[in-house]
């Protein structure tokens, strides 16, 4: 019962033995009638049996043969490896999808640094406190995390709190900080040892992080 | 009439016991016993629910219900929530106000969903309503701050202004000083929606202090966090709290000020916002967190050991809203701390992205699964999936009502067996019999809507995307499911075969909505006109479907029953396929 209202079709009866070729002109107006309501409809015409499931299944327009689309067989076998192309495709991203809803994307992308940076630029002017997330990587790690720079203060902070945070899925010395050393993208899309310049200087100008091993 | 009836109850006495019969389930099922309990019913029902708003027109639901206090109307399909309906498509209110406004001077409340509400509505609604007491606008656009201001300056009753999830244009914060200063009826008010643009925290903080009996206020981005505390000790009687921005350089005086005010809420249950939440203020809501049943942090971007502090804080959760930055630790952790969680929602902090930014599995939810009894409404973003996880979660948890599942990289198979995701969705239908929604995705055949089909009776609502290889899936869904309300489908290859096949189906259900899948125009055409209480909508942005070939597939397709016939509103884009004899009349 959908609408709620009561105010439901009077599916079943009229329904019941339709003939799709011989559908005549006066039951379809009867089926558009704005006024059937005030016309009082008797009560055995406007609900009947309308609950009998029975009779809903009665009418297909076409009858199930039990052999669908045979034709798109062939597309079954192909479905996987065309995903594939998409997947590589980082920024070949497919309208509505994931559903997210419009205003929590927009939220979102306020996050992604690489992708909407003069609003984030815009944000941080307006409020020096606002979140920025970079993304960081190590070297031999295959999942990699997203940080938020701004809950960080200093070099030392950045690295101790990134080794510590890879380390339970490396194992990897945590103490042993000498052997990693911090890199980071600039804006102008250069890789860069991180430490040259001062904190806040890094802070504006980061755009993603990778710990990379010390060789030898 | 009354001769006949000389045995029964006079009306009032049936009218009386009828006012005790509270859901529309039972108020249809009572007017559908007789022509008298018709009668009476129709005249002492209050309140309507009108799932879409071109199902029915205003004319016939005012006059077959003269005395309606509060009503709900739904507009857009779903899917729009996802951008997959054209701006401009429908769902305009205005035309329901201005019928309502001559009919019903006593409306008490209108709630929407998905509609879109002029400024010019919102006015109406402030001048036509003598005892106005609740508006709710949710995922509604289209108005600014100028109509709330009307609501505001006109509504001298209102107790409830929910805006949640809306899309307000901001054009003033002062819109809120609308509010007269004799004004003091507001319960409930939520403006989490509105831009990071200005509120006026002194208009805001005199309403919050007069208003005596408000229990619900969710602010906005917009208020920071040093406005909390005052806001907070000015309402102490608050029960649901949304907070604005949670971010400041830490201060202990600031903090304790805050820890403070939070723990003089004694009634507290509900806390959302957390805007870009610093952890270090996090341990300010801790006094309270014992009574929280209700926790909303997806706008908060805290990582993993602060989430866990937080949730284990809270053993009486029974609703969780979270980033997928809570991880598979976090959610172990909330399965052994909150042993009433009822519902879980857990969002994508990087939707994006191609690789997983954070480590959280199928383990994260087979953990809650299994360490909460109550879970019965799940909403779970992730990047890998198995059958054996689905498999457990299912096993674990036959009493889940809403199971939505999202693996965010299309067509994903199980990333242990490389096999489609058949047998895990299956044995969620099969073993929850209560199923009322649920979402598909990742890698599936026809099978899994064969396991729909013979399992999933009770299933209200079906959202599926990128599955299936033939029309034999549709088949499964439309002939097997019987409680099927609301179907959407984007981009599987489904066809006119299913569709035409299950065609009186259709007139059962609320909606139907397929997107980029492969049913023709001319089938299309034929459903329209052979099933004339069916409004069959095309969806073409690309321009006429008749200028195509008649088995061209359609861009998007959404069909609904209606009794109100055809709309009249449709843009140049819509298509409407209509019955024979208003094709008849164009030709």
């Amino acid at each position: 019962m959908e609408l709620q209202l009561g105010l439901a079709l009077p599916t079943p009866n009229i329904i019941k033995g339709f003939d799709l070729n011989n559908l005549g002109f006066d039951q379809i107006k009867g089926f558009g009638d704005k006024d059937c309501v005030k016309n009082k409809r008797g009560f055995e015409q406007a609900f009947g049996n309308y609950f009998t499931h029975e009779d809903c299944k009665a009418m297909p327009l076409l009858l199930w043969n039990g052999q669908p689309n045979e034709e798109e067989d062939h597309k079954k076998n192909s479905t996987s490896s065309s995903m594939d192309e998409n997947e590589t495709e980082e920024e070949d991203e497919v309208v509505g999808w994931p559903p997210i809803k419009t205003w929590r994307k927009k939220l979102f992308q306020q996050h992604q640094p690489g992708r909407v940076e003069n609003n984030i630029r815009k944000v941080e002017n307006k409020e020096n406190g606002r979140s920025i997330y970079v993304k960081v990587k190590m070297e031999g790690v295959a999942i990699a995390r997203k940080i938020d720079i701004r809950l960080y203060h200093s070099y030392e902070a950045l690295t101790n709190s990134l080794i510590s945070m890879f380390a339970k899925h490396q194992k990897c010395d945590e103490d042993d900080y000498t052997r990693y050393t911090l890199t980071y993208q600039d804006k102008e899309g250069d890789w860069l040892i991180a430490g040259d310049i001062p904190w806040e200087t890094f802070v504006r100008s980061v755009q993603r992080l990778e710990i990379v091993r010390n060789s030898g | 009439m009354q001769k006949k009836m000389a045995y029964s109850f006079p009306d009032e006495v049936l009218e009386h016991v009828f006012s005790f019969i509270q859901t529309d389930k039972d108020r249809n099922t009572v007017s559908m016993v007789c022509k008298s309990w018709y009668e009476i019913e129709r005249w002492c029902r209050r309140k309507i629910f009108i799932g879409n708003c071109y199902a029915v027109s205003p004319r016939m639901v005012i006059r077959r219900f003269p005395e309606v206090r509060s009503i709900e109307l739904k507009g857009k399909p779903h899917f729009a929530d996802f951008n997959l309906v054209p701006d401009g498509w429908g769902g305009y209110v205005l035309p329901w106000i201005a019928a309502m406004a001559g009919a019903y001077p006593w409306l008490e409340e209108i709630r929407l969903k998905r509609m879109v509400v002029t400024d010019e509505s919102l006015e109406l609604i402030a001048k036509s309503f003598k005892n106005f007491k609740v508006l709710v606008l949710s995922s509604c656009e289209g108005f600014s701050t100028d109509g709330l201001a009307a609501i505001a300056a006109g509504c001298k009753n209102l107790r409830e202004l929910d805006l949640r999830e809306s899309e307000v244009d901001d054009l003033s914060g002062h819109w809120l000083s609308h509010f007269p200063e004799t004004y003091t009826s507001l319960v409930s008010l939520n403006i989490s929606c509105l831009g990071s643009d200005e509120v006026s925290f002194s208009a805001l903080e005199r309403l919050v202090g007069r208003c005596p009996n408000l229990t619900t206020l969710r602010l906005n981005r917009a208020v920071p966090l040093d406005k909390i505390a005052n806001i907070l000790r000015r309402a102490p009687q608050l029960v649901e709290f949304g907070t604005g921005t949670y971010a400041a350089e830490l201060r202990p005086d600031v903090f304790s000020n805050l820890a403070g005010a939070f723990s003089s809420c004694k009634e507290l249950k509900s806390l959302s916002g957390f805007w870009d939440a610093v952890p270090a203020y996090l341990p300010a809501i801790y006094p309270v967190c014992s009574k929280l049943t209700s926790l909303n942090l997806s706008y908060a971007t805290i990582q993993s050991p602060d989430l866990i502090k937080l949730v284990s804080h809270c053993p009486n959760l029974q609703r969780l809203l979270v980033l997928d930055y809570i991880e598979d630790s976090g959610l172990e952790a909330l399965a052994s701390s909150c042993k009433d969680l009822r519902e879980l929602r857990v969002f994508p902090s990087d939707p994006f992205g191609a690789e997983p930014n954070v480590s959280l599995t199928e383990q994260g939810l087979v953990a809650v699964s299994l360490g909460c009894p109550k879970l019965q409404s799940v909403l779970y973003f992730c990047h890998q999936m198995t059958n054996a996880a689905l498999i457990t979660i299912a096993q674990n948890r036959p009493n889940l009502t809403r199971f939505r599942l999202c693996i965010i990289v299309p067509r994903t198979p199980d990333y242990l067996t490389l096999e489609p995701l058949d047998v895990g969705f299956g044995a969620i239908v099969e073993h929850c019999k209560n199923l009322k929604r649920l979402s598909l995705s990742g890698l599936l055949t026809d099978r899994v809507f064969e396991y729909i089909g013979t399992y999933a009776k009770e299933l209200e609502m079906l959202s599926v995307a990128f599955a299936g290889d033939s029309d034999l899936g549709l088949h499964h869904v439309l002939s097997g499911c019987e409680s099927l309300r609301k179907l959407e489908i984007r981009d599987c290859p489904f066809g006119d075969k299913a569709l035409l096949a299950n065609a009186a189906k259709l007139e059962t259900m609320r909606s139907l909505w397929m997107s980029s899948c492969s049913v023709s125009y001319g089938a299309c055409k034929l459903l329209g006109q052979k099933m004339p209480r069916l409004n069959v909508e095309v969806i073409d942005e690309r321009g006429p479907p008749d200028s195509r070939p008649e088995s061209c597939p359609v861009e998007k397709l959404y069909i609904y029953r209606s009794v109100a016939g055809p709309r009249f509103d449709m843009p140049p884009f819509v298509w409407m396929m209509d019955d024979e004899e208003s094709a008849l009349r164009l030709s």
